[in-house]
């Protein structure tokens, strides 16, 4: 619960901003009644014209240091701050809430664990290469690499290689939404099993399976950038491997794409830029009760309105027809995700040196119980 | 201290006054919380405008006192210098220290 923790956090720095700016302009209003004390009038002996010059300096030098000036809007400051921290304690109570219900959900899932239900443990990853099935092309924007999810059922991973600007390898690696939604793990990783256990904080086999697709596709030693992108569960694991320092250790995981997923849960650090897309009637970017964090290098595109029940919205055509008229609206109109393009550029209209597509299932050493 | 010299010190110091409030609304302008959205962030961005326009406006209150002061401590000072004829209006003909508010 980190992430949603620094969200309440920054509401109350800010807070703490706004009231030293008051401070500030108290101080200043105090040293101003000071100077003011010490001027005399030029009283009469100066003529008229002096005396009503000053009268009227005097006159506008207390309206600037009383209420209708520094010292009011100090105070009005000190209200914003006020309202600041009171809307970070409420945050922090949605928080706490929140974090309480994943973990009542993680309870819940470890029970049924001991049944036989939502748990792998005791698996391993198998991971076998297969023939590719996409089209090999140069990625043009953020929903070309949204749509390279497209296409693998059946536990497809895909890892394509790309000729990064300095000569070296920059790698995209596409990892498929939820496939089963049986409660009993099965051969396919990328099942409900999956879904809880990454929300709720768990390791997963599927997240293993993912970087060993990777680990399968790129060279020891190369150190090119990644971008993990990923629907649905897709994002989920692509943001939790993000999130994982020992992953990031091996791979230099630079960029994350998310569509329809629930991520804000992870602790995604601020040297991954992340595009998480969300549609406003798509219920499953919401499923973790957290709001994605606010931050430069994190940017949620929130599409459409309405109250988040259109279950037909969560289809992965619908987000990469969202993102390609995101990406084809007049520079500026979509805030931000020109930036983001910019910073992706190792990964954009780049030559395909290799694309690497696996399947990933679920293998137990021994029979299952 | 004699008068002038209290004039030209508080004229610097509402000077500096007025910097200051330019510096921190330009400071309240980029600070807006990141990431934070919904009705509460959209009223308190509103409210931050709202701040915005009223210190841009004491700025240029602050900024015109401090030299209405310096033209007050010029006119005392050159009253001083003619005697202290009493007829006033020294070096304040001109820019006339009186405004409409």
């Amino acid at each position: 619960m980190s992430v949603v923790g620094v969200r309440s956090e920054a509401l109350l720095a800010l807070a703490r901003r706004l009231s030293s700016v008051a401070g500030e302009l108290r101080d200043e209003a105090d040293a101003l009644a000071a100077g003011l004390a010490r001027c005399r009038s030029p009283g009469l002996a100066g003529g008229p014209a002096l005396l009503g010059a000053w009268v009227r300096v005097e006159s506008d030098a207390v309206r600037a240091v009383g209420p209708a000036g520094l010292w009011g809007e100090a105070l009005a400051l000190d209200a914003l701050a006020v309202r600041l921290r009171l809307a970070a304690r409420a945050y922090e109570e949605v928080e706490q809430w929140a974090g309480a219900v994943l973990a009542a959900v993680r309870v819940g899932a470890d029970g049924l664990g001991r049944g036989g239900l939502l748990t792998d443990a005791g698996a391993l990853p198998v991971v076998s290469a297969v023939a590719p099935t996409w089209d090999a092309r140069p990625f043009d924007g953020p929903a070309d690499l949204v749509a390279l999810g497209r296409g693998l059922d059946g536990g497809h991973v895909r890892v394509v290689e790309l000729a990064a600007p300095d000569g070296g390898s920059a790698w995209v690696v596409a990892v498929p939404g939820t496939q089963e939604w049986s409660p009993r793990a099965g051969p396919n990783p990328f099942d409900l099993t999956s879904d809880v256990r990454s929300v709720t904080g768990g390791a997963t086999l599927a997240a293993a399976g993912v970087a060993a697709a990777l680990e399968a596709a790129q060279p020891p030693g190369d150190d090119g950038p990644v971008l993990l992108v990923g629907h649905s569960q897709g994002g989920i694991l692509a943001a939790a491997l993000a999130s994982d320092a020992g992953f990031r250790s091996r791979h230099r995981v630079t960029h994350v794409v998310t569509t329809g997923s629930p991520v804000g849960v992870f602790a995604v650090p601020g040297s991954v830029r992340v595009l998480s897309v969300e549609h406003a009637d798509d219920p499953v970017p919401t499923l973790d009760l957290t709001p994605d964090p606010g931050r430069p290098t994190w940017l949620t595109l929130r599409a459409g309105e309405g109250p988040a029940t259109d279950v037909r919205r969560h289809a992965l055509d619908e987000y990469v027809r969202t993102v390609r008229a995101a990406a084809g609206a007049p520079r500026g109109t979509v805030p931000g995700l020109g930036a983001w393009e910019v910073s992706a550029h190792r990964f954009l209209h780049r030559p395909v040196r290799s694309v690497t597509e696996v399947v990933l299932e679920r293998g137990w050493q021994n029979p299952r119980p | 201290m004699d008068d002038v010299e209290a004039y030209e010190r508080l004229a610097a110091r509402v000077r500096a006054a007025a910097e200051l409030v330019g510096v921190r609304r330009a400071g309240l302008l980029v600070d807006g919380g990141p990431g934070w959205v919904g009705p509460a962030a959209e009223r308190y961005r509103a409210s931050v405008e709202e701040r915005v326009a009223r210190l841009a406006g004491l700025e240029d209150e602050l900024e015109w006192l401090a030299d209405a002061v310096t033209e007050l401590a010029a006119a005392v000072r050159a009253e001083r210098l003619a005697g202290g004829t009493g007829l006033g209006g020294a070096g304040l003909g001109g820019a006339g220290l009186g405004r409409a508010s």
